[in-house]
Order: C-alpha cells, then structure tokens, then sequence
C-alpha cells in the first residue's frame, strides 16, 4: 500500500465530510459489483466477484466424510481464505498469513453460527447422508486476487453466489452393513441439490473516518479509518454477527447506529446480488 | 494501476466491439510518413551497403535485420531501432513529472516516478521557504523534513542523469514543488505523449491539472504559483482539530469538478485513449452535457458512449484533412 501524503489524506477526509468520495461516489454507496459464477469448473461450485478493484473467488468443495461424534445428524463446514501475493506486495511468503485468518475468523463467526450450528447460514442437517455415519464435507475457500479495501464484504458476497451455483450429488446408501462399518455409497453424477441461498447473510463494513462512515471503502480510505465495524445481515435484517476493527474506542450509540445504518444497506446489497445470482443461473441454463 | 473493468450487457459489448473495430480501420493521422510497425521476427528494411548500426530490439539474423520487440522502427542517421509502444517510461531532459518522496537522505529527496530506478532531487535544486538564493548551510540539511516529507507528491522537471543512470531532477520554478488539496491518478506512462505544455489550468472548473511525463496525474484544487510551501507546512500543524480542519476543506463544488476530472483521466486511461487536456476536457463536459452522476461515469454505458464519440471525432477530423 503506497503512502499518502498529508495534502491527499486532508481531501480524502474532506470528500468523506462532503458527502463525495474521490471517485464520486456518495458515503452509503457501493461500486459497480461484477459477478461470474461457475469460474472453477472442478470444484463444486465457485464465483468470481468484482466489487470495485477488489477482485476475489470463492470455491466450494464437498467430500464425503464422517460426522463428528457430538453431532451426529450434521455435516461439517470450514471457511478458508488466501490472500495471494498477486494482490499485493506485502502477501508475499508468509505475509498474508494474519490478514488470511481474521478474514477466515470473521467469515466463520457470520455464516456458520454457533457451535451447535444453530443459526448457521447453511442448514448443517442438509448435509447429511446417513445418521451417525456419512456425511457431506463442505470446504470453503475463498482466494483475494486483487485487494483494494473491503475485503470481508466482497468474499462474504462470494461465498453467498458460489453457494447458489454449488451442486451436492445426491448419494444413494448402496449397503448398510453392521453399525460399526462405513456404508457403501453410489455418488450419482446425474442428480444435484441446489441450496437455496435466500438465507445465506452478506457483509456490511462500516468505516468511520472522521465524524462520518462510508460503505465498501478504498485501500486510501481503509487508511484514514479510526474504526471499522462489520455487520452481517440476513434477508430478514437480522443480525448474524458482528465484528469491530480499528484501535479507536466507539460510543455505544454510535455502535447502535452503524448497526441500523448497516441494515439499511443491506437491503440494497442483497437484492443487487440476489438479481446477479438470477442473471447468472438464466445464462447457464441458456447455454 | 487499478484497472476499470465495468460488466458489459450483450448490446454494450457489441457496441463497444465495433468502435474499437472503427478505430483500428480510421488511418492514422497524426504522422507524416508512413509508420512502419513490425512484429517479432519481421525482417526490417535495411540497405545493405551502409554500415547500419542495430539499436534496441533488432537483432542480425543470418545477415538480415529482425525485430526482436513489437513496435515501430526508427531511423536516425545510421542507426536504426524498434520502439515498443508499450514501454516502461523512459525519461528525457526537460520532462514534468509527479513523484512521491520515498525516503529522505543527506542533502537530497528521493523520489519514486515509475520509472525503473528512484529520482534524486537535489537541496540544492530546490528554491527555499524564504525565497533568498543563498549557500544551502546544515541548518537547512537539518530542516529538509519541513520542506517536503515523505509521501509528499512533488511536481519537478528532469534535469539531467547521472553516470549510473539515475535522474536527477529540480524544481526551480514557483510552479513547481509540492502539491496537495488534490487527488494522484496512475496511468500507463505510454498514454501521455509529451507536449508543450504539461501543467493546465481550467479555469472554467478552477481545477489544476498536471500531466506527468512518467503517468502519473495530479488533479487538483487550484493554487496560485508562488504560495509559500514551507507556510502551509505550519499551518497544517495548527489546524488539528475537526472543526478547525473542516473549513479549510475544498468547498464542494470545485471537489466535484476534481472528481469528474479525475473519473474522465480514469475512463480514458481504461479504454487506452491517449491522455490529452482535450480529450480529458471533452469527456467531463460530454458527462456534464449528458446529466451523468460522477460516479456513473465509471459505469457501462458512458464507458461505451465515449468510445463512440472518440469514434466520431476521428473519422471527423479524417474528413477534414481528405
């Protein structure tokens, strides 16, 4: 991230105050988002998101594979993210690393609920092939190409559109042997379940710069915060978690506020990407 | 470089398919004779009884010339090169360009200005705060950081370059120095050609444009040449807090100019026209004209419609001259 001068720092937060951000944009308005879904042919289901100059993809995966003993009738989800050194200098070796897991963390907090999986964005009980025994593996990977700010956002709309491209062979129990041995089972290359992906919440980061917060902020931007929070909204706007970012201590009123601001929002970014994931299903079913 | 990719409908992608086409087609009229490009492993035309010296990006290849690059070959006196069109900035004396201050040393600034190598920028080549011309004394050394600190963005001329290759550069004038109340666009430095007159004042707008030989682009509120930097400098330090700072913040209507400059440099650059005032001036008052939101302007559709008008511009000019 290329430094700023005190000049350019001063009319950053001058746009911000104004009401006109350098790119013309209002506080509570996000870029044009691009979406492609269907990028990685071999995974499960995948979606490449543009949002700006932050450009990431998201890849499912599912495997077959045993239910852990506490939840037996659940299948199992884990979030991953990679920043890769293509996107900036400072990803490279082992630098991303930090940046990788609190993306991975905050992810994991918003869509996949409580530890018993209540709440989860994705209904863990779905995933489950046989009682006790089989069940779906699902591996989340989400990979930042390009970074230019709001990052959390961009991978949670991802995740949310390759989830509605991803497709679940149905499995058929070939053999249930004795309660000790793995059951045979026929992956049907035919038959997908889709998941219904209304649910699923997105991300809202709110940056505060000054007296005022912005939406889907720029790298130059990120760098004149004092505090970021991070909404994650469902449909039905409510609350799926919750993430607070910066070293500057924030009122409980201005807490509340960002929230509600955050809602408002999300309603705007919901139905934008609710309508790509349709444009995008009509375009494969056309071809 | 962040590069604009806006999502084309079906209808958009074709429109903007056939202007490009169109432009590609229109002869080029900026040139006198013919320009001859070559690819890689095009043999050039040489007459074979002279002693011809092969430059950058030739290559003798079983007794003829070849091009090792893609680009247009160049003829000067005996020798003969190939200019790529895409190439990394290359500076020459007499240059404007925009650079960041990265790192400060004794005596000097170092600058970084896209180029493969760091730009020096001498104390000695730079006016004082107080305007008299006199021995630069350590004192002076010692407050170089009041002066210009790092990740300033400085405005300064090429004026030579070392043994080693690097640039050395000064910034004599009152038009030059430091420069802030603006925003710093990076462009491809091929996109800028070099002209007279680099530092443009649009004065309908009150908005300073400086187009840097080496790509990048100060778009800015206007400041008279001539205001004391090192002044501003102690001012900065007072104003601290919000309410002191507020108002000395760009009053909306020039910022709004600043942003529709700024998208206009970013469109032009995306669609790899080549970055002139004209051109740049054109395209914020086609958005004025048109009613588009600024931020729109980065959108699909005035991304289609200023390709069909630079469509429409050159065939016209085309029919002047013929």
């Amino acid at each position: 991230m290329v430094g700023l001068s005190e000049g350019e720092r001063r009319f950053i937060r001058g746009g911000i105050a104004q009401d006109l951000r350098s790119d013309g944009r209002r506080r509570l308005q996000y870029c044009p988002i691009s979406v492609q879904t269907g990028v990685i042919p071999q995974a499960n289901g995948s979606a490449r998101v543009r949002l700006g100059a932050t450009d990431v993809i998201a890849t499912i995966k599912a495997e077959l594979g045993k239910p852990s003993l506490l939840q037996p009738d659940k299948g199992k989800v884990s979030i991953h993210v990679d920043c890769s050194p293509t996107a900036a200098p400072m990803f490279e070796g082992r630098g991303g690393e930090e940046l990788s897991s609190e993306l991975s963390l905050a992810l994991e907090r918003c869509l996949l609920g409580g530890k018993s999986g209540a709440g989860a964005a994705i209904d863990l009980s779905s995933l489950i092939v046989l009682d006790g025994k089989v069940c779906w593996d699902l591996y989340i990977d989400g990979l930042v190409i390009s970074s230019d700010g709001n990052l959390l956002d961009t991978l949670a709309a991802a995740i949310k559109v390759a989830l509605s491209n991803t497709g679940i062979p149905k499995v058929n129990i070939v053999y249930d042997g004795s309660p000790d041995d793995q059951p045979e089972v026929d992956v049907s290359d035919e038959e997908f379940l889709q998941f219904d992906t209304s649910g699923v919440p997105v991300v809202i980061t709110l940056t505060k710069v000054g007296k005022h917060y912005i939406v889907d902020a720029t790298a130059e931007e990120e760098s004149q915060m004092s505090s970021a929070v991070s909404v994650s909204v469902n449909r039905n706007g409510q609350i799926c978690g919750l993430i607070k970012r910066g070293g500057t201590g924030l009122d409980p009123s201005v807490i509340l506020d960002m929230i509600s601001v955050a809602k408002h929002v999300s309603k705007e970014l919901i139905s934008m990407l609710d309508s790509e994931i349709a444009a995008a299903e009509a375009s494969d079913d056309e071809s | 470089m962040r590069d604009l990719q806006p999502s084309l409908n079906q209808t958009q992608r074709v429109r903007l398919q056939s202007a490009l086409r169109q432009l590609h087609s229109l002869p080029s009229s900026s040139s006198s004779s013919p320009l001859s490009s070559v690819a890689v492993a095009d043999p050039i035309q040489v007459n074979h009884d002279d002693n011809i010296l092969k430059g950058h990006g030739t290559l003798d290849c079983d007794g003829e010339v070849v091009a090792t690059l893609c680009g247009v070959v160049e003829r000067v006196n005996k020798l003969v090169y190939v200019r790529a069109l895409r190439a990394r900035y290359k500076p020459e004396v007499g240059d404007i360009i925009v650079g960041r201050v990265i790192e400060i040393a004794p005596k000097r600034w170092r600058l970084e200005i896209n180029f493969s190598q760091v730009a020096v920028l001498m104390l000695s080549s730079m006016n004082l705060p107080d305007g008299i011309q006199r021995r630069r004394t350590a004192v002076d050394e010692l407050n170089m950081r009041s002066i210009f600190e790092e990740n300033d963005v400085i405005c300064a001329e090429v004026r030579g370059f070392q043994h080693d290759g690097s640039l050395h550069l000064q910034a004599r004038s009152q038009k030059y120095g430091k420069l802030e109340r603006g925003q710093l666009l990076t462009v491809p430095a091929y996109l800028v050609k070099r002209r007279k007159q680099h530092f443009h004042h649009l004065e309908q707008y009150g908005v300073d444009l400086i187009i840097g030989c080496n790509g990048f682009i100060w778009v800015g509120e206007h400041v008279e040449a001539g205001e004391n930097v090192g002044m501003l400098v102690e001012d900065q330090k007072k104003t601290s807090t919000a309410e002191e700072e507020s108002w000395s913040f760009t009053p909306l209507e020039t910022r709004k100019h600043i942003c529709r400059i700024a998208n206009a440099v970013r469109l032009l650059s995306a669609l790899g026209f080549t970055l002139t005032v004209e051109a740049i001036v054109d395209t914020a008052e086609a958005s004025l004209a048109s009613n588009i939101e600024i931020n729109d302007m980065l959108g699909a559709e005035f991304f289609v419609q200023t390709a069909e008008r630079e469509v429409q511009r050159r065939a016209s000019m085309v029919r002047k001259k013929g």
